[in-house]
């Protein structure tokens, strides 16, 4: 290690509280964004699950014109037009007053469905009592969610829809093969489809009716065409994979609002690791000088700050990733139950640790404090050669810029009411408000110092006389030291609100914007 | 009436037409005014002047720190004014030598840190640096305090690793500005001994930017800043001889 790099790590040593601020804002901002990043993995990978189980191994799907088919479509297409791997679904969701969970419902046939959703074990070489199954309320549950939840063969479930409860007979136990299988059906209550129909309030009508249709191209357009004719009005058949793609929409326009978020805490990270670089910078000015007088090069001066800033930004990543993972597991929970309550039914209690996802958030977070130190690099580099300490000339400097720092200030904050009033719409320029907030406070800093400074003067005065006086006026003249820390104590401060706040109004944009697109849906 | 020059060499400095203006705003000062100068291998030049003359001022542009309004530095035979920063920057790097008048050293690092500083950046071996190093510590008497940090040294033993520093990586010439300028009287005569003796034994160059009278006593040459123009002086072992100075 160079004396240059000794002495670097030495002033970081000897100033806790001050690197202690930066490494925290990269923490900080990184955890959010890797805490994020990974429950948006989990909670997308459950909804692909999900959406993949329910559509199975079908090709395609026969669906009605307000979201129900009649009894009768599947009875027709089988029957006359003779469409045979074809299996009718009804879907819904229900509570269980055991646990307090939402489950899927799905009500199949057993002799047709075992070819598109084999995993539920109703084919031949089951062991499902079929009689009780098709004649009675009785249902199917995964096995490790019935044993969770403490429940045995032909215990009585309630399940609740639409507040009315319904009790229904826990006949049969899914054996998931695989863990991909288990997450799959971990939600999913499994009933006879007329079942169903009595449950969910639909007699005389299926959700859904799933074709396995041929992959030739010519078979398949036949096949098509014999079942449109089959098709009463309205009434559609569709890729499979539509239902995919809607859900896929969803989670992207979900995945966009909480990247904003997160990147968000990133840059106030990065305003806090220039906050505190700067105010290094201008403590160690006449440091700096000594050394650019002995013949230490801009250059080198640059890079002992950028490789300073790289430490913390080592430092706080490293802790930001961890803080992240745990953030994470506590915010899957979050995301899953929000969405659960209103559209889907998922299990994302297990948190997928990428190892992607864990670099990109460490990139981030070094990169960006290595850009937002290049500014106070660049500063270092600028301080005057000095063979005496001259600080006086600084000072002014920010003395005189105030006012116009201030300006610019208001303006900035003007422009993200201005964009807050405005929009309500696209969560990118809120984002860009909030910025804009954040930049003008911190803008007006200076010029509020320097007013509570002066206000203070006569107070102090009376007060304590001349030293209270003095006091007073040294927090003015050390403008450039003080204002600076005011300004990352600031930020510090709205950080620690800002990730409060939203953690908290998490659910909140979450409902809200979940029904703003159901409506949009419907 | 210059003093006779220890050496016969081309001059290891010559300034000529030297002028240096600040700008104040609107108006301007003119602390330099067409002063020129040239010191010889190995002479001991004291710099006098009342406060605000402008010796800091001298002394910035001979190590490179500043440039001249007009006028040329020429240092062991280069132009400072034809170098870009940076270069200007690495010539300081081996040929000068810095005492200034207080916070002279740094203070993240120890003694015997400060000391090596220069000769890590002109590149030395490590282990002969550092042999270099207590050597020249030794020599200041501070043969027992190679890991103390600067704050824990009195005013004048920091000023003693100053020159210690100042010496170490073997420059063309010492600047020092106001060495003893916030020292006792005692201490202050040490410490100008310390560097007479220092720069005589090694055959460097002194330019001493001081009030002190009592540095003249050791002085080759006396020159006094005045109006923007240097004065060349007899320094006190010849206006000794030649009886009292009309001064
Ligand atoms: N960066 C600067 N900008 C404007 N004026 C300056 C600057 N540096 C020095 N001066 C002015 O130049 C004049 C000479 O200053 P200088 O520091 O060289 O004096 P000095 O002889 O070293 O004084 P002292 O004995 O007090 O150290 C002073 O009037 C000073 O105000
Ligand atoms: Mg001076």
């Amino acid at each position: 290690m160079s004396l240059l790099q000794r002495s670097s790590l030495r002033y970081l040593t000897r100033h806790p509280w001050l690197m202690g601020l930066s490494v925290l804002g990269v923490a900080i901002g990184v955890a959010v964004v890797v805490s994020i990043d990974l429950a948006n993995g989990s909670a997308q990978r459950a909804f692909e699950l999900s959406a993949e189980t329910v559509t199975g191994t079908a090709t395609h799907q026969v669906v009605g014109a307000g979201g129900a088919l009649d009894d009768d479509v599947y009875r027709r297409l089988r029957v006359d037009a003779g469409v045979r791997p074809s299996a009718p679904v009804v879907e819904g969701y229900a509570t269980l007053r055991r646990g307090d969970r939402t489950f899927q419902v799905i009500g199949i046939d057993p002799f047709t469905d075992a070819l598109f959703r084999p995993y539920l074990g109703t084919g031949a070489g089951g062991n499902l009592d079929l009689g009780s199954f098709m004649t009675q309320d009785a249902a199917l549950m995964s096995a490790p969610t019935a044993r969770s939840l403490g429940l045995a063969l032909g215990d009585t479930l309630r399940v609740g829809v639409e507040g009315t409860e319904h009790p229904v007979r826990l006949v049969g136990r899914i054996e998931p093969d695989d863990e991909r299988t288990r997450r799959a059906v971990a939600n999913l209550l499994v009933v006879d489809v007329s079942t169903a129909q009595r449950l969910l309030d639909m007699s005389g009508r299926l959700s859904r009716i799933d074709l396995l249709l041929p992959s030739d191209n010519e078979a398949q357009a036949a096949a098509l065409s014999r079942i449109r004719t089959a098709l009463p009005d309205g009434a559609q058949v569709r890729r499979s994979d539509t239902r995919t793609e809607t859900v896929e929409q969803m989670t992207r326009a979900f995945e966009l609002n909480l990247t904003a978020l997160s990147l968000l805490a990133l840059v106030v990270g990065a305003f806090l690791i220039y906050n505190t670089m700067t105010f290094s910078i201008v403590q160690r000015r006449g440091l700096i000088g000594r050394l650019r007088a002995l013949g230490v090069t801009k250059r080198q001066v640059f890079g002992v700050v950028l490789g300073e800033a790289a430490l913390l930004g080592v430092v706080g990543t490293g802790i930001g990733v961890l803080l992240g993972i745990v953030l994470a597991s506590g915010l899957v929970q979050l995301l899953a139950q929000t969405i659960n309550d209103l559209y889907f039914v998922v299990q994302v209690s297990e948190l997928s640790i990428s190892p992607w996802i864990l670099a990109k958030g460490a990139l981030l977070g070094v990169g960006t404090t290595l850009v937002a130190a290049i500014p106070p690099a660049r500063e270092a580099t600028n301080a005057p050669v000095s063979t005496v300490l001259r600080r006086s000339t600084q000072e002014t400097n920010v003395k005189d810029l105030a006012p116009r720092l201030a300006g610019a200030g208001l303006g900035v904050g003007a422009l993200g009411v201005l964009l807050l009033a405005v929009t309500e719409q696209s969560i990118v320029v809120s984002y860009l408000a909030l910025l804009c907030l954040l930049g003008g406070a911190a803008l007006l800093t200076p010029l509020l110092v320097m007013g509570v400074a002066s206000a203070a003067r006569p107070l102090f005065d009376r007060l304590f006389g001349v030293i209270g006086r003095m006091a007073a006026r040294g927090v003015v003249t050390s403008l450039s030291r003080t204002g600076v820390a005011i300004a990352a104590l600031m930020v510090a401060v709205a950080a620690t609100v800002g990730v409060g706040l939203m953690i908290d109004s998490f659910r909140g944009t979450v409902e809200d914007w979940l029904t703003q697109s159901l409506q949009a849906d419907v | 009436m210059s003093a006779a020059s220890p050496s016969s060499e081309s001059p290891v400095l010559a300034l000529q037409g030297i002028t240096k203006t600040y700008s104040e705003g609107p108006s301007e000062r003119e602390v330099l005014q067409d002063l020129s100068l040239t010191i010889d291998r190995g002479e001991s030049v004291v710099l006098m002047g009342r406060s605000g003359a402008g010796k800091s001022t001298l002394l910035n542009l001979v190590s490179g720190i500043d440039l001249p309004t007009s006028g040329q530095i020429v240092v062991d035979g280069t132009d400072l004014t034809g170098l870009s920063e940076t270069e200007r920057t690495l010539f300081r790097r081996t040929n000068i030598g810095f005492v200034f008048q207080s916070f002279n050293l740094i203070s993240t690092l120890t003694v015997i840190e400060n000391v090596l500083l220069p000769l890590e950046l002109a590149g030395a071996s490590l282990e002969g640096a550092r042999q270099q190093a207590q050597e020249v510590l030794a020599h200041v008497g501070l043969g027992d305090r190679f890991d103390s940090f600067p704050d824990r040294l009195s005013g004048g033993e920091q000023q003693r690793v100053a020159v210690a520093r100042a010496l170490a990586h073997d420059p063309l010439f010492v600047l020092a500005d106001e060495p003893t300028g916030n020292l006792d009287y005692e201490t202050g005569q040490q410490v100008l001994a310390l560097l007479d003796d220092l720069v005589r034994e090694t055959g460097t160059t002194l330019l001493v930017a001081t009030h002190d009278r009592e540095a003249l006593d050791r002085a080759d040459r006396v020159l006094h800043l005045r109006g923007g123009v240097l004065h060349e002086e007899l320094p006190n072992f010849l206006a000794d001889a030649a009886g009292p100075s009309p001064e």
